[in-house]
């Protein structure tokens, strides 16, 4: 089955082709400028050196989070408009489990953990035999209380992944000591082959999300909900 | 399709009588529009015939926060970007592979909003093969006119006013802009807002002081007519703002009861002697027979009605869109990007949002 998948959750911003298991192309860019200026050009650049058009393309898989909301916007808008007007399956991955999926080989327990700034982090723990389970609920919040529940729940070395885990190794390493394990630095960063091998797996089971409303994943709500929250909570109505 | 998003958006559907499925040859254009709070997709063939008029809007959502709240409204955009498409089409009774191009808002507007309907254009444009033209929002206001009144020319002054922005713009030809005048602190929109709030009334303001004027006397309160004097076309309702609030407040403070039909007939009066005055006055400094009226403001009865007869008198002609073309919408965007696209212009991949885009620029 032949996937494009497309990932833009945080600075790093990747696109790329997959035919069965194997990795066609990829295109990664961890830059400055915006997703909105980048995304079309690297996907038009991959279809052409992969020599791929429309037709050839199966199913297209996507990161919808969690990540910057702007960012997963553009990512999750240009997914769902292209398998819309090319007519092909759509399927959103979390860029949690993208993650724990690079890093499977690596250990068995993975915590995945997206940088939401202010010392708090997006995150989930995974157990990995191949592929991700999931062996938590999804996280947001301060990356202490975080790292404490993962070290419970986890039993042995745990391997800390994702941009959430480089911006805040030194609190990792503080919690976890030796069970912490770090993986290079290009496992750190998410790859779009990543999500476009977990879209393949979830297209062979079947499963597939609604090009008309396949939604990201914030897991956060904006602020103006949260103050709005806040306030009632302390007593308007 | 979709009744379930119908009825929880309350997606409005508008499709001019007449217009017939996809047929002969002629260029079918796929508007999209996203820049503030409606989420908005319209199929129109040759700039001038609407199939499809497709705003979900979200109003109601941003009404307990007193105004549109951007990171809400790109939220929503997301979740009703591919519906409103695809309404948009099947209304038009076109499928995507029919479309000669694709027109879409990049600026000004919400950066993040702007950029749901953006991503989703740049995506279509590419799948289908087919020619992408960014249109600028406020040269969409200008062609509602030109939409519906497709045997107008210019030569022309137009004002466009809303909630986000206060331009009088003199065209000579199509797709050639002179700024004559642009408000220098709040929109009339805005101002209509913000007062129609401290008078408790729900957001937005604008339709809400138009109707509590009617009961009122509009030559209740004196309030400020700013730069009315002054010798420019530039506008500034920040004084009108803060007269009528401070006003509100001391009526308030003193116990006094706070006569709301007169202050709302008192500001709209002083907003629409403003508007009216420099447009007026523009349209004789350049000479010309023809104003447009277009943008949200333009569906103020009063504004219509006085500006028409103020304007007969001197043998003008003033045109406006019909109330649903003067709201947000993509039908305006499909025929903007319809001119741009017959000049040849086509947008980068590259394209992004531009907030604080200017007419004439890009
Ligand atoms: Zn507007």
């Amino acid at each position: 089955m032949r996937i494009l998948a497309i990932d833009t959750a945080t600075t790093t911003g990747s696109v790329a082709l997959t035919d069965g298991e194997q990795v066609v192309g990829e295109y990664l860019l961890n830059i400055r400028a915006t997703h909105s200026e980048r995304l079309i050009p690297a996907l038009l650049r991959l279809l052409e050196d992969g020599e791929w058009s429309g037709d050839d393309i199966e199913g297209i898989a996507v990161a919808t989070g969690p990540g910057s909301f702007t960012g997963l916007r553009i990512g999750v808008a240009t997914a769902k408009a292209l398998a819309y007007a090319w007519q092909k399956p759509l399927v959103g991955i979390t860029v949690l489990e993208g993650l724990a999926f690079q890093v499977g080989f690596a250990a068995q327990w993975v915590c995945s953990m997206v940088d939401a700034r202010h010392g708090e982090v997006y995150g989930r723990l995974y157990r990995t035999e191949g592929l991700p389970e999931a062996a938590g609920d999804y996280w947001a919040g301060p990356v202490e209380e975080f790292l404490q529940q993962v070290l419970e729940t986890a039993a042995g070395p745990v391997c800390f992944c994702g941009d959430g885990a480089a911006a805040y190794w030194d609190a990792v390493q503080e919690a976890a000591g030796k069970r912490a394990v770090k993986p290079v630095g290009n496992s750190m960063q998410l790859r779009a082959s990543s999500i476009a091998l977990l879209g393949r797996e979830r297209f062979l089971a079947g499963e597939r999300d609604d090009p008309l409303t396949l939604a990201p994943m914030y897991l956060r709500l904006s602020e103006a909900e949260r103050k709005l929250k806040t306030r009632c909570s302390a007593g308007c109505s | 399709m979709r009744l379930d998003l119908v009825e929880k958006w309350g997606l409005e559907m508008k499709v001019r009588q007449g217009a017939s499925a996809v047929e002969g040859p002629s260029a079918l254009v796929l508007g999209i529009e996203t820049s503030c709070d409606e989420t908005a997709a319209a199929v129109v063939r040759d700039g001038k015939e609407i199939l499809s008029n497709v705003i979900a809007s979200q109003v109601d959502l941003h009404r307990i926060y007193g105004g549109v709240v951007p990171e809400i409204a790109s939220r929503k955009h997301i979740e009703l970007i591919m519906p409103v498409i695809d309404l948009a089409l099947k209304e038009a009774g076109a499928s995507p592979g029919d479309l000669d191009a694709i027109a879409v808002t990049y600026g000004p507007g919400l950066v993040g909003a702007l950029l749901v309907g953006l991503s989703a254009a740049k995506a279509m444009a590419l799948a289908l093969g087919c020619p992408l033209v960014g249109v600028n929002h406020i040269e969409g206001h200008i062609y509602a006119n030109f939409l519906e009144y497709p045997e107008v020319d210019p030569p022309l002054v137009c004002l466009t006013v809303s909630g986000g922005h206060t331009d009088l713009l003199y065209i000579d030809e199509y797709g050639r802009y002179d700024i004559l005048g642009r408000t220098r602190d709040d929109a009339a929109g805005e101002a209509f807002d913000k007062i129609a709030r401290v008078l408790g009334m729900d957001y937005p303001g604008g339709p809400e002081i138009a109707r509590a004027a009617e009961a009122g006397d509009p030559t209740a309160i004196d309030f400020p007519r700013g730069l009315l004097q002054a010798d420019t076309f530039d506008f500034s309702f920040s004084g009108l703002k803060t007269a009528a609030i401070n006003y509100i407040h001391n009526l308030r403070q003193r116990g006094e009861e706070v006569p709301v039909a007169d202050i709302a007939a008192s500001l709209q009066e002083a907003i629409v002697d403003v508007l009216i005055a420099k447009t007026l006055a523009a349209a004789q400094a350049y000479g010309v027979k023809t104003i447009f009226l277009s943008g949200g403001v333009a569906a103020n009865e009063r504004l219509r009605s006085r500006l028409r007869e103020l304007a007969a008198a001197d043998g003008i002609r003033v045109y406006y869109p019909s109330k649903v073309l003067c709201t947000d919408n993509a039908a305006m965007i499909a025929c903007a990007g319809y001119y741009r696209y017959l000049r040849g212009e086509r947008a980068s991949w590259e394209l992004n949002a531009v907030p604080n885009l200017r007419l004439g620029e890009g």
